[in-house]
């Protein structure tokens, strides 16, 4: 991920633009603590309590997944797996938001929140493991604690109920599945729901700690957050964070998925996608897009901007505004899924297409997510260069010396 | 012109700034003495014609209130502003013309013409300042007689001047009693003799405190000191007299002192209660002080005076500095809303969570020991002149300096509201030494010529620093040299009106090894003195144009580490200061004296800037500079005669800003404007006997002086003393 330690070196530019760090701008600057508070109180807090809120409604007895479970083989069953369906898209959509600002308590432990929520930054799941846990949870000593973080959480949840296709995935040496297939149609359904339950209570466990973590009333992380001691090293996580569309859904979400990374040495790599089984991983990076344009303009409160303004660039703002925009406009205009474009690219003619769209996202393409990548691009070009520089006057100067 | 000669005079040298003449004791000793050389300013006579701002307080005016606590006693001179912080002027903060007043660290601390800050070079933030009880006179020097008493000139220089060794045998012993068991013993003796003099004095006062923790425990102090002070002169007619005074001292001070204030609504509650978390606070020190003094005159126009001094501070200070986990106390106290868990925990009414650093009660033990010692040498020549007479002063001083400091931290709990150490957390904050090798140079010639006295100086300083980062394993050093040069003007414009104007070279040291820059302004003055048989008046314009103002991070301060020095850039400040005395004879045996002094003052930073520095924070061009009242004024009014004395003393501090800004000071962080009276009555039950009951704050007004270092602090609520001072 780009540290904004490692960009320090762009604020040389715009220092120099700046005259030496010394803003001539009359405008009242933006208090930190104020700005950090807004942070909190009005995108922070809120992304992890409508995420807990929503995964609440997926997990336990009452929720959506065990309704299904419920109605499986009975005449409510596709009712009750598109309500189950909704509700996963609505934890997702919600979590979607949370991914820009992965910093505080979901990364304690080696990221052990983050991992039993959405691993798929640093890891696709495993689809045999979790073939596998669908059978091993049948059994009463099942510890889904000990399964792995590619068995955990929305993506997991998202392979056990959006998937039709019944089959296991594991190789055949795999002894928990060898009968797997010969089971019946409804006993696999079952098998799949029962674990989809456990895993979306442990989700809905891990969404439920995060948020008490924030909150004043909990364990009050949103102190550490605003605490003006921290200003400089939370400054740089949520820097860190919005960076989270370059590392993460330019290169990730779409680079890899789409073929234009060099990671992916097919023609695509589909299997890479965000919720390909759902088929929404536009609607993700669409969310990601909002999130990230939250936090510049501070969704009613004090936003980056008013640090991007101080710094004497209003532009910084305005540009990440209109790209952000035309990534979103290209979304909303697109019907097409990601998965769909990403397997049609199966030459080179259309390789060059995509390659094509990305260094000219303004020109419409067979490949929407492609010009996606380039629009994209445009947000995470101005990041790195105009972004950083603004922010990392924000750091308050001081010289190392001895006295007092 | 005054000639050198004088100084050596048949007249007690405590006499001089001690006493009225008509109780002067007319028994000196055959052989003619030396002037103690404890006064820096040459004394009123000299002031009342300098080119160049400068006050005396001599011990008639300290013995009218007999403060203890310089802060108030600072109160009489024009241009210094102080900021309250313990209600007893334990660690005074007083600047001079807008320069901070935090710790006094950007004025030059003298006792007798000698350094007195614990390192003023190296670590110039004064917690250690000599006891008033025992001075005999206090000067204030600004403008460009500044610059003759490095290093810091960006604002001016106080000297303490202790008591002269008496004439004859004799002693005093001055007791004190008051309001929160106030106590203070004072006892000296001294005796002269053809070559030798002593003189021996011991002092001790303290009090239990006003504010109260709700555990009953003591919130006060006890300072101790003991001095002592050795004199050999020549005896009869020789070719150059000369005199060694060697001064030996000692003091210590146990105090149970704390940086932790309060939130506005429990001050408005009870401004005098102290939370919980500041039970285990204590200051503890100890100073040792050996200065030799010699005088010689090797000629009726050429005297040599040579100061060899030592002087060792040891401080700890173990006390509440908000949360292991860093989260700042101010922070805690100015937005509680925000730590509802931390607030209560700080008061007492919440326990800690076992495990939760957050929780964790910091209690930080800063140990440190300071040290100086140098050798200063000046000669004051008198060169009569046809046309005009001239008063050179060339001078050296080699001064070392040095701070060790080694900074601890324990982790407490808090439980049903006592503070519990379960081993939970310990650490190390700082160990750290630097230490500062400095050679002055200055020269002065104030030039006499009919009307007109000139006075025109030059200093240069040369200022090696080194800083030992004994935790990180690292090494900084650093140099700098500066030439400050400086001139005043005096015209005698009439017999009773005289004109002054001078601009001077500001300069205060960065610290060792400090990346920041050293603070440099340029001052300018000007005003016009009024003097007759009963009214002495000045009015004195002033312009301190900074280049670069610094900001020096103490561990009261956030987001910074302690030593941390902050570029302010340039900043202007500017003001008026005024005084007046008047003198009316009632010719029954009683007079009526009054005297006044103001000061207003602006300021404004000249550049926007965001700085780590806690104190200042969002800079934006144009703020007014923090803890910088526009106006402060002291009025007093007495009625005296040889049997009684009363006086009664108003004074005013206007609010002052907690963070720079420019907006209407009532929107923002300040401190209360505050008016205090003060009254003193004096009996002279005879010529041996004094009895004094004096009130501090009579109306017992409340107000916030400080919001530093974490939260809202008062003022020392009213208080009586009762006082018997016995001479013999």
């Amino acid at each position: 991920m780009k540290k904004i330690a490692t960009a320090m070196s762009v604020m040389t530019l715009a220092l120099t633009m700046q005259g030496c760090g010394s803003s001539s701008s009359s405008e009242e600057s933006t208090e930190l603590y104020s700005l950090y508070q807004d942070l909190a109180d009005n995108i922070i807090i809120p992304n992890y309590q409508a995420s807990s809120t929503a995964a609440a409604g997926l997990a336990g007895a009452s929720g959506s997944i065990q309704q299904y479970c419920d109605a499986i083989g009975s005449g409510s069953e596709a009712t009750a797996l598109t309500t189950a369906k909704n509700a996963w898209l609505t934890t997702m959509a919600a979590w979607q938001r949370a991914e820009v600002h992965k910093f505080g308590p979901v990364t304690d432990d080696e990221n052990a929140l983050q991992n039993r929520i959405l691993p798929y930054a640093d890891l696709s799941i495993s689809t045999c493991g979790i073939d596998q846990a669908a059978v091993s949870a049948q059994d009463v000593s099942f510890d889904f604690d000990a399964r792995s973080r590619n068995q955990k959480g929305l993506g997991s949840i998202e392979y056990l109920l959006f998937n039709t296709d019944l089959t296991h995935t594991c190789p055949s040496q795999i002894t928990e599945t060898t009968d797997w297939n010969a089971r019946t149609e409804q006993e696999r359904k079952e098998w799949r729901c029962d674990l989809a339950r456990i895993v979306a209570d442990d989700l809905s466990s891990a969404m439920a700690s995060v948020t008490t973590e924030w909150e004043l009333d909990g364990s009050n992380y949103r102190g550490v957050f605003i605490n003006p001691e921290k200003a400089e090293e939370f400054l740089t996580a949520i820097s860190d964070g919005l960076f989270y569309l370059e590392t993460i859904v330019k290169d990730k979400k779409l680079g890899i998925a789409m073929g234009i990374s060099s990671s992916c040495s097919d023609f695509t790599c589909p299997s890479q996608l965000e919720s390909a089984y759902s088929e929404s991983s536009l609607a993700n990076i669409k969310v990601n897009l909002e999130s990230f344009e939250d936090f510049l303009t501070g969704n009613g409160g004090l936003g980056l901007d008013s640090l991007i303004s101080d710094a004497g660039v209003p532009q910084v703002t305005e540009d990440l505004l209109q790209y952000v925009d035309d990534a979103i406009t290209e979304i909303n205009n697109n019907s097409t899924s990601a998965f769909d474009q990403a397997t049609e690219i199966d030459s080179t003619l259309e390789e060059t297409e995509c390659t094509n769209a990305t260094a000219a996202p303004d020109t419409p393409s067979s490949f929407p997510a492609c010009n996606l990548y380039g629009h994209v691009k445009n947000i995470t070009d101005t990041l790195k260069s105009g972004f950083v520089a603004a922010i990392s006057q924000s750091i308050p100067e001081g010289a190392q010396s001895d006295n007092d | 012109m005054k000639k050198i000669a004088g100084l050596l005079a048949l007249v007690s040298s405590a006499n001089l700034i001690a006493q009225p003449e008509d109780n002067a004791k007319n028994t000196a000793p055959e052989t003619p003495r030396i002037v103690e050389e404890v006064l820096v300013t040459g004394g009123q006579e000299a002031i009342d014609t300098l080119g160049g701002s400068a006050q005396l307080l001599d011990q008639e005016v300290l013995e009218q209130f007999d403060y203890t606590d310089l802060n108030q006693v600072m109160s009489f001179v024009p241009g210094v502003y102080v900021r309250q912080e313990d209600g007893y002027g334990l660690r005074p903060n007083i600047g001079i013309r807008g320069a901070t007043s935090d710790r006094s660290q950007k004025i030059t601390l003298m006792e007798d013409g000698v350094l007195i800050s614990p390192a003023p070079y190296t670590a110039p933030a004064a917690y250690y300042i000599p006891n008033i009880p025992r001075m005999a006179a206090v000067e204030v020097i600004k403008g460009p007689s500044a610059i003759l008493h490095g290093p810091h000139t960006v604002g001016g220089a106080i000297n303490f001047a202790t008591k002269a060794i008496p004439d004859e045998a004799g002693g005093e012993i001055d007791a004190t009693i008051g309001s929160d068991a106030y106590h203070k013993l004072r006892v000296q003796y001294g005796d002269n003799s053809e070559q030798f003099g002593y003189w021996v004095e011991a002092l001790t006062y303290g009090a239990d405190g006003f504010k109260e923790l709700e555990n009953g425990d003591d919130t006060g102090f006890v300072r101790n000191d003991l001095n002592t002070k050795l004199q050999w002169r020549t005896s009869g007619d020789v070719d150059m007299p000369q005199q060694f005074t060697l001064k030996l001292g000692y003091a210590d001070e146990e105090s149970d002192e704390t940086y932790l204030g309060l939130t506005d609504e429990n001050f408005d509650d009870d401004p005098y209660q102290r939370y919980a978390a500041s039970q285990l606070d204590k200051f503890e020190s100890d100073h040792s002080q050996i200065h030799l003094d010699h005088v010689i005159m090797i000629s009726d126009t050429f005297k040599l005076n040579s100061k060899l001094y030592w002087n060792e501070f040891n401080r700890s200070w173990n006390k509440f500095d908000g949360f292991i986990d860093n989260t700042p106390a101010n922070t805690v106290l100015n937005n509680e809303e925000d730590y509802p868990n931390l607030i209560g925990i700080i008061r007492g009414e919440q326990d800690s969570t076992p495990g939760d650093n957050r929780e964790l009660i910091d209690i930080t033990n800063n140990d440190r020991t300071y040290g100086s010692y140098g050798l200063q040498v000046s000669g004051l020549f008198d060169i009569a002149g046809d046309k005009f007479d001239q008063e050179l002063t060339v001078g050296a001083r080699y001064h070392y300096d040095y701070v060790d400091r080694y900074h601890t931290v324990k982790g407490y709990r808090m439980e049903s509201g006592q503070l519990v150490d379960y081993n939970d957390y310990s650490g190390l904050k700082g160990d750290n030494k630097a230490d500062t090798t400095a050679l002055a140079l200055f020269i002065q010639d104030k030039i006499f010529w009919d009307a007109w006295e000139i006075t025109a100086g030059l200093r240069y300083e040369n200022i090696e620093g080194k800083f030992e980062d004994r935790e990180a394993n690292t090494d900084k050093d650093s140099n700098q040299s500066v030439f400050m040069p400086g001139i005043g003007v005096f015209w005698q414009y009439t017999e009773t009106v005289g004109l002054l104007a001078g601009v001077n070279k500001g300069f205060s040291p960065a610290g060792p090894g400090s990346e920041a820059d050293p603070e440099e302004s340029i001052n300018y003055e000007a005003g016009i003195r009024y003097e007759n048989d009963a009214l002495r008046t000045d009015v004195i314009g002033f312009f301190s144009d900074y280049d670069n103002l610094i900001g020096r991070c103490r561990a009261s301060d956030t987001a910074c580490d302690v030593g941390d020095e902050f570029n302010g850039d340039a900043v202007k400040i500017y003001g008026v200061e005024a005084t007046g005395s008047y003198y009316i004879d009632l010719d029954s045996g009683y007079s009526l004296p009054l005297s006044a002094s103001y000061t207003y003052t602006r300021s404004e930073f000249q550049e926007t800037f965001r700085s780590d520095f806690s104190q200042w924070g969002d800079v934006q061009e144009g703020d007014e500079l923090p803890y910088l009242p526009r106006n402060i004024a002291r009025v007093q009014a007495g009625i005296e005669s040889d049997i009684w004395q009363y006086f009664v003393a108003v004074k005013y501090t206007d609010q002052m800003r907690d963070v720079p800004g420019q907006d209407d000071i009532r929107e923002e962080a300040y401190t209360d404007a505050l008016t205090t009276v003060d009254m003193s009555l004096s009996w002279n039950v005879s010529e041996s006997l004094l009895t004094q009951f004096t009130i501090d704050n009579i109306f017992d007004e409340e107000a916030v002086v400080s919001r530093r270092p974490f939260g809202a602090r008062p003022n020392k609520p009213r208080s009586y003393y009762a006082r018997v001072k016995y001479t013999f």
